[in-house]
């Protein structure tokens, strides 16, 4: 009787042990399944946003040409001001950078979870063909 | 002490009844949770599916509005190269000077005969250069048909555009219709127009200040005709090359210019993008003196 308790209790502990062993694998593939989807989820907005940026007009000119002619010349001082309005439509916090130069950022708030990158077609010149604009949000 | 054992062993029993019950309690919600997550992850696997679905169909549409700006901006470029060389892709060796081609030597005309097809050329080969520059795989565009009634460019490809991704390909069509401004065509009809004045207004019998009033006046009488389109005309004759005021020659450069806007362009001589104005530029040898143009060569531009 006493050994039948014995093995028992390591019925017990084996089968509990086991039980952590088998779930723990699926919890940690369902956790970074969801986190997967929630940050393309939240790229893919990010790049959905850049996409109807780019698609927009400031009176009457596209957004796209504002701003490869403010890369190319810094013509557009106010650019901050031309695309914030688009920007906010989607986002609360935001940073979109045009090369090195941030072109409009989110105020008391500093993002980086997530990046959507878009090539800008530039004006023929030898080698070089596009820029990089960046849109992080949170 | 025979009790003693009996509740012993009853209580024994209790525990191993209870033990058997909680592994059958655990074996049976390990199954109903690994069953529940079978079939979830199915569906998480077709979520994160969907999303690279939207992620490709994003990037397609981004290349897509690349593609859009590099029709333009190659339209834009090779207007402008082709105008700065008087409507020739390539200029035939021994008829220009500093890239610009004479139109007239004396008796003999080198007026670019096909102009659209070499306009053609040049926005291809310089569309043709974007090709690596974007996320997905753009072909080899083939043809170009501008519709100058309705300002289209028309892009044909035999390939498709086509993204590659980690589940999923797209393709789509190549073939881009895309607003341009067809102005360099007016502005390559004005430029034949003036040079056909200007050959049938100085004459072999005139004598060299004659012949500078005709220029004068052809500048002015064509200028104001396209003044209201934006179109300026610039007529620069130069010193009399031949050896008297009756045995002339002059070198005429034309340059027809619009002056209604400026496009973004790369400036070969200044090697930077720069706003200009889009202008035809040619050379005209007239006279009766025959002397020999001055020449030099001129390189085919290499598109890269």
């Amino acid at each position: 009787m006493k050994g039948q308790l014995e093995w028992a209790v390591v019925g017990i502990i084996l089968a509990v042990a086991s039980f952590i062993i088998i779930i723990i694998p699926f919890i940690f593939t369902r956790i970074h399944f969801v986190e997967t989807i929630d940050a393309e989820v939240v790229q893919n907005n990010a790049q959905l946003e850049l996409l109807a940026l780019l698609s927009s007009t400031n009176q009457g000119k596209p957004i796209y040409q504002i701003m490869v002619e403010h890369l190319v010349y810094k013509q557009y001082p106010d650019i901050e001001q031309i695309v914030t309005p688009g920007l906010e439509k989607f986002s609360q916090c935001y940073n979109l950078q045009l090369g090195n130069e941030v072109l409009a950022k989110s105020k008391d708030c500093d993002p980086h979870k997530f990046t959507a990158v878009a090539k800008i077609v530039l004006p023929y010149q030898p080698g070089k063909k596009v820029a990089f604009l960046n849109l992080t949000i949170d | 002490m025979k009790n003693e054992n009996s509740l012993k062993k009853k209580g024994i029993a209790t525990i191993i009844v209870i033990a058997f019950l909680v592994m059958a309690v655990i074996v049976v919600t390990e199954g109903v949770i690994l069953a529940n997550y079978l079939v979830r992850s199915e569906n998480i696997v077709r979520a994160i599916r969907e999303e690279e679905i939207i992620k490709a169909i994003n990037t397609v549409e981004f290349a897509k509005r690349g593609i859009s700006q590099a029709v333009l901006y190659s339209f834009n470029q090779a207007a402008y190269d082709i105008g700065s060389r008087g409507g020739y892709f390539n200029i035939p060796s021994g008829i220009s000077l500093n890239c610009v081609p004479y139109w007239k030597i004396f008796s003999a005309s080198n007026i670019p005969s096909d102009f659209e097809s070499e306009l053609k050329q040049n926005v291809l080969k310089i569309l043709n250069s974007y090709g690596d520059s974007l996320d997905i795989d753009v072909p080899k565009y083939e043809d170009v048909q501008f519709d100058k009634d309705n300002n289209l460019m028309n892009l044909t490809s035999s390939g498709k555009l086509a993204y590659d991704g980690d589940y999923y390909k797209i393709s789509d069509s190549a073939n881009f219709v895309q607003d341009v401004d067809m102005k360099v065509f007016k502005m390559f009809d004005v430029a034949k127009e003036v040079e056909e004045e200007l050959n049938s207004g100085i004459s072999d019998k005139q004598y060299y200040s004659d012949a500078l009033n005709t220029i004068l006046s052809i500048e002015s009488s064509v200028g104001k005709k396209y003044s209201a389109d934006g179109i300026e005309i610039f007529i620069q004759p130069s010193d009399n090359l031949g050896d008297s005021e009756n045995h002339f020659a002059i070198r005429i450069l034309v340059a027809i210019k619009d002056t209604s806007h400026k496009q973004l362009v790369y400036d070969y001589s200044g090697k930077s993008l720069q706003m200009n104005n889009l202008q035809f530029r040619y050379y005209m040898l007239v006279g009766n003196s025959q002397i020999t143009p001055e020449t030099n060569s001129c390189s085919e531009i290499n598109y890269k």
